[in-house]
């Protein structure tokens, strides 16, 4: 009983082209699709301006370490501070270095001087890139500045760098090491991609199903019948991941781990709970393309809340719990965990448990329900 | 008396009312479902800024230097001291297991090579996987071990008998003063929950048009649908268009009144050049949707394209990842979203406070896809989509 469900599932997916088209060509495409804006990985040459009040020898040098910097290109040198707003409001710079007048006069005093780096902050990353970079370009030249003046009261240049700067702070990314923005946010949406198609595609089916007063499978509703059909979705579901985690991983060149035996259960736990899920829902559904109708925005707010975007600890607590009953939050935290962080299986305990609960309830749940669908008119096998 | 053709059928625009009425889950979608979705994307970013974020400290000095760093890491908002822990194999654990994102390790060395005016090597390693995690703390546990680092150095050039106020116009003459403008927190609220409310709005705004259209055909009611509207096209689209007009026109306000009054983000640029914008978006991707259902005649291939489309708009729309950092292809589809065009209205007209004349050449895209779209789309639905051939496409 169990394995005539299962093949008669997967011909029901064969067989619908709309279901076909979802649940085999949608990840494929997707896969293609998702991670082409973030293939070059890193924001290189942030355009900025310079703003010089100061006009002296100090401003130009200044000037000059900005244009010669790798990650920065200056589009615009103006003594007018308007200029600079009208470049920034039509975004064509997205950082501006303020040198204001008497800035050389200062430093020459000995007095302290200032000058300001200002970058968009409503665009994160590169506002950040403009920032680091302009600080830069002004801490070099005032290190020189200071070295200088050290180097007169001090033996060596060693000595006065290390007086410079007591504490030498060293950063060392660890996993996604070249911090590339495709490899930190595309293993995630993999998942999640996995997980949408599925679902979409399952309550496509049963909808079409329940509109057509047609099931695949004969008879009375038995637990063989349902296992056969989980085990027919559970094994889409593995089919994506490891096509996702097996060839695409590796064509983007994605940081992958070696827990392989840990990968593999988790893979096969993901699978079940998703299918059973997929189920449950499904069951709900009365006509073709309602679940498609509903679910596509779905996807945005399940993404965030999986806490790879941002910090779980910073979400409301409600939302903290809640999130555990979708599948994604502990395939996308125990996939990115075990391929992207080379966890151990106790390592990602949490997600283990939480999708094993997650399939115990959803069995339960969607048991009931089965037993509980009304009986098939036609039946498409004898069809 | 004969009746009219007027009295007999119902206007066309009370006969999609009446439908809409009667279909629970399609004025859900008019409705509560995106304030509902909308709602909870608010919630998850409501903190604004991420705070008390985990790490781990391996203090192999333990004195009263290291002791100081590791009180100061505490004592920083964005900072929590999760655990101290006696080696890297225990920190990289923690790591794994996502209870912290980072660890600092503090030589042994530490307070000895400070005392003797040598420099001290601290390392801070963290998971670059969980990038929006690691970027905030990495800032925070540099400034602290900076602040500490120019204490050391102000003490050292007092000893040699410098005054302090000396002491610190040497140490660093041109000092940076670094400005996010905008927003000066980095507040995920204002960058990114914002950005995100029309990228959800131009979801329901397809999926609702598509599904509208996409109905007719598939039950083959088109005749009586054309019939309702007295053979007009024109007329019978527009009965179409007209409720999510409305309904996502007040959603955008209702997120525009929601975040300006209630969360204080206030408009600091051109609100009318604002309202106009979202006027624009909501044509455009209604001019959009019309196209792609004329263009399938089916409303199932119109969802999967609207999923395609408009699903994964927010990761090409330049926001989070700029556009200046794309491919080429990349680039084109992301021109080729009104999407991406909205968002840098938004972004000028609500935070950057910028006059309207600096969005003209945005809003004329999005009038073109409006107007472009529309007219294609109508076209092409008057001349293919009533035959039988092109209904009952599932």
């Amino acid at each position: 009983m169990m394995w005539t469900a299962f093949l008669a599932t997967w011909r029901a997916m064969l067989t619908d082209k709309g279901a076909l088209t979802l649940l085999f060509v949608g990840g494929v495409l997707y896969s293609f699709f998702y991670p082409l804006p973030y293939s070059k990985e890193i924001v290189q040459r942030v355009p900025v301006a310079v703003v010089d009040q100061d006009r002296s020898a100090m401003s130009r040098q200044l000037t000059r370490f900005a244009m010669a910097h790798p990650s920065l290109q200056v589009v615009a040198v103006t003594p007018e501070l308007p200029v600079a707003q009208d470049l920034l409001w039509s975004n064509q710079v997205m950082g501006v270095l303020i040198i204001p007048e008497g800035l050389q006069t200062d430093v020459l005093a000995g007095r302290a001087a200032h000058a300001q780096v200002a970058g968009n902050g409503l665009y994160l990353m590169l506002n950040k890139a403009a920032l680091n970079g302009l600080a830069e370009v002004v801490g070099t030249v005032s290190a020189g500045i200071e070295l200088k003046r050290l180097g007169a009261a001090t033996p060596s240049a060693i000595q006065a760098g290390q007086q410079r700067s007591p504490i030498d702070f060293e950063a060392v990314p660890l996993f996604n090491i070249t911090e590339g923005y495709g490899a930190y946010v595309v293993p995630g949406v993999a998942t999640l991609i996995v997980q949408q198609t599925l679902l979409i595609g399952m309550t496509m089916l049963f909808g079409t199903w329940y509109q057509r007063k047609s099931f695949p499978l004969a008879g009375p509703r038995t637990a063989g019948g349902y296992l056969g059909m989980l085990l027919a979705f559970a094994s889409v579901a593995l089919l994506n991941c490891c096509y996702f985690f097996g060839f695409v991983f590796w064509f983007q060149d994605y940081p992958r781990g070696g827990n392989f035996g840990g990968l593999l259960l988790l893979l096969v736990l993901f699978a079940l709970a998703l299918a059973a899920f997929g189920m449950l829902l499904g069951m709900l559904f009365r006509t073709r393309e309602r679940g498609t109708q509903l679910m596509i925005a779905t996807s945005m707010p399940i993404l965030f809340l999986a806490g790879l975007t941002w910090p779980v600890s910073s979400m409301p607590v409600v939302l903290q719990w809640l999130r555990w009953l979708l599948p994604s939050t502990a395939g996308i935290q125990g996939f990115i965990a075990l391929n992207q962080l080379g966890a151990s299986l106790y390592e990602i305990r949490h997600e283990v448990a939480g999708l094993l609960a997650l399939l115990i309830a959803c069995v339960a749940l969607g048991w009931w329900r089965w037993r509980r669908m009304e009986l098939p008119v036609v039946d498409l096998n004898k069809g | 008396m004969i009746d009219t053709p007027q009295q007999q059928a119902p206007s066309v625009f009370r006969r999609e009312w009446a439908r809409l009425r009667a279909d629970f889950w399609d004025m859900g979608m008019l409705s509560w479902i995106p304030v509902l979705l909308c709602g909870i994307l608010w919630l998850i970013f409501s903190a604004g800024i991420a705070r008390d974020l985990p790490i781990a400290v391996i203090d192999k000095d333990n004195s009263t230097l290291s002791r100081q760093l590791t009180r100061w890491l505490e004592a920083s908002p964005g900072i929590q001291v999760h655990e101290q822990v006696q080696s890297n194999d225990q920190a990289l654990q923690l790591l794994r297991e996502r209870t912290v994102f980072g660890y600092l390790v503090i030589p042994d060395d530490f307070e000895r090579q400070l005392l003797g005016g040598r420099q001290a090597t601290v390392q801070w390693l963290y998971n670059a996987q969980f990038s929006s995690h690691a970027g905030a703390l990495s800032r925070d546990v540099r400034t602290v071990t900076t602040t500490l680092s120019a204490g050391i150095e102000m003490t050292a050039r007092a000893k040699q008998g410098m005054s302090t106020i000396q002491a610190a116009a040497q140490f660093e003459p041109v000092r940076t003063q670094l400005n996010s403008l905008y927003n000066e927190n980095i507040s995920y609220e204002a960058f990114l929950t914002l950005a995100l409310m029309p990228s959800m709005l131009q979801i329901f705004i397809v999926i609702a048009v598509v599904t509208a259209i996409g109905r007719e055909l598939r039950d083959g009611t088109v005749p009586q649908w054309l019939a309702s509207a007295q053979g007009s096209w024109l007329r019978a689209v527009a009965a179409k268009l007209v409720f999510p007009l409305i309904a996502y026109t007040l959603l955008a306000l209702l997120y525009l009144l929601f975040f300006s009054l209630v969360r204080d983000w206030a408009v600091a640029g051109s609100l009318v050049g604002l309202l106009l914008s979202m006027l624009l978006l909501v044509l455009a991707y209604c001019g959009l949707a019309l196209l792609l259902i004329a263009a399938t005649l089916s409303l199932r291939l119109s969802l999967s394209g609207a999923a395609f489309i408009t699903a994964p708009a927010f990761a090409f729309a330049g926001q989070a990842f700029p556009l200046m950092a794309m491919p080429p292809l990349a680039r084109a589809w992301a021109e080729a979203l009104p999407l991406t065009h909205y968002l840098q209205l938004q972004t000028k007209y609500w935070l950057a406070g910028a006059p309207w004349s600096y969005g003209l050449q945005q809003m004329l895209i999005l009038a073109a896809f409006a107007i472009g779209c529309g007219a294609l789309g109508l076209l092409l639905l008057s001349r293919r989509a009533n035959a039988p051939a092109a209904w009952g496409r599932t």
